[in-house]
């Protein structure tokens, strides 16, 4: 079994009359790893991030766990042969459909629609540039560099695997 | 049991007839013609406007919104 904690989910704030969230929101516009539960991965500055940029500064943030198994994990940000499958995918559609720009949304409609692949847990990384994210150089001869905080989501399309969903920041 | 998707997809792709293709084509263009760049241009628009107002850029912001603009959307590296 995978455990993925904590994960934050920037939410619209909820004003004192109004109830807390008991289920997480479900994205189903412009999701990008598709339909499902999404969450910042391990850092709850990016749900800050989030919130300021989606919800103008107007948010709360809540907290959960996710614990499924490992067949239904896809992992574009840990796992480099989930990645090497993923890019062997897009390589494919790209010599067959020619399109000028494929979107990760278009390649994994396009596995769930003509393949067995049903993972309801899929993980990546987006090259966001998150404002505080610091970008350290490996060694100071190098551009190469390492980013301090790294902007992963987890598209969750179970609601079961998900527990422990509370409240940890509300708008002041 | 993951890399069998490239075998399923490797086959479709082989043997799947023209009018399914053509629907497949049209499908993937419409995910990759998404509104998340008028997203980001209003965003940028509202941050700039913000920024005049109180006479204090907020250049990391208005820095996110452009680079989004001309990186295309989200992107992940693959």
């Amino acid at each position: 079994m995978i455990t993925l904690y904590p994960l934050y989910q920037a939410v619209s704030h909820r004003s004192n009359g109004q109830a807390l969230l008991e289920e997480p929101i479900y994205g189903k516009t412009n999701t990008w790893l598709g339909n499902g539960y999404y969450f910042w991965d391990g850092a709850i500055e990016l749900a800050h991030w989030w919130g300021k940029v989606h919800y103008h500064d107007s948010y709360d943030i809540y907290r959960a766990k996710a614990v499924f198994d490992e067949s239904v994990f896809f992992d574009l940000f840990g796992s480099t042969s989930d990645l090497r499958i993923f890019r062997g995918i897009t390589e494919m559609l790209q010599r067959e459909f020619a399109l000028q720009q494929l979107t990760v949304s278009a390649v994994l409609h396009e596995m769930r629609k003509r393949t067995s692949f049903s993972c309801s847990v899929i993980r990546a990384r987006s090259e966001h540039w998150i404002p505080g994210s610091v970008h350290m150089q490996f060694v100071d001869y190098d551009r190469s560099y390492m980013v301090m905080l790294p902007a992963v989501q987890v598209c969750i399309n179970d609601r079961s695997v998900i527990f422990e969903y509370e409240r940890v920041y509300a708008k002041p | 049991m993951k890399e069998e998707i490239i075998n399923e997809m490797t086959s479709f792709l082989d043997t799947a007839p023209p009018e399914q293709m053509r629907e497949d084509f049209e499908e993937m263009k419409s995910f990759c013609d998404g509104p998340l760049a008028s997203d980001y241009l209003r965003e940028a628009n509202r941050l700039i406007q913000n920024s005049s107002e109180h006479n204090q850029p907020d250049c990391s912001f208005i820095m996110m919104s452009t680079a989004s603009l001309t990186s295309d959307k989200h992107f992940v590296q693959v």
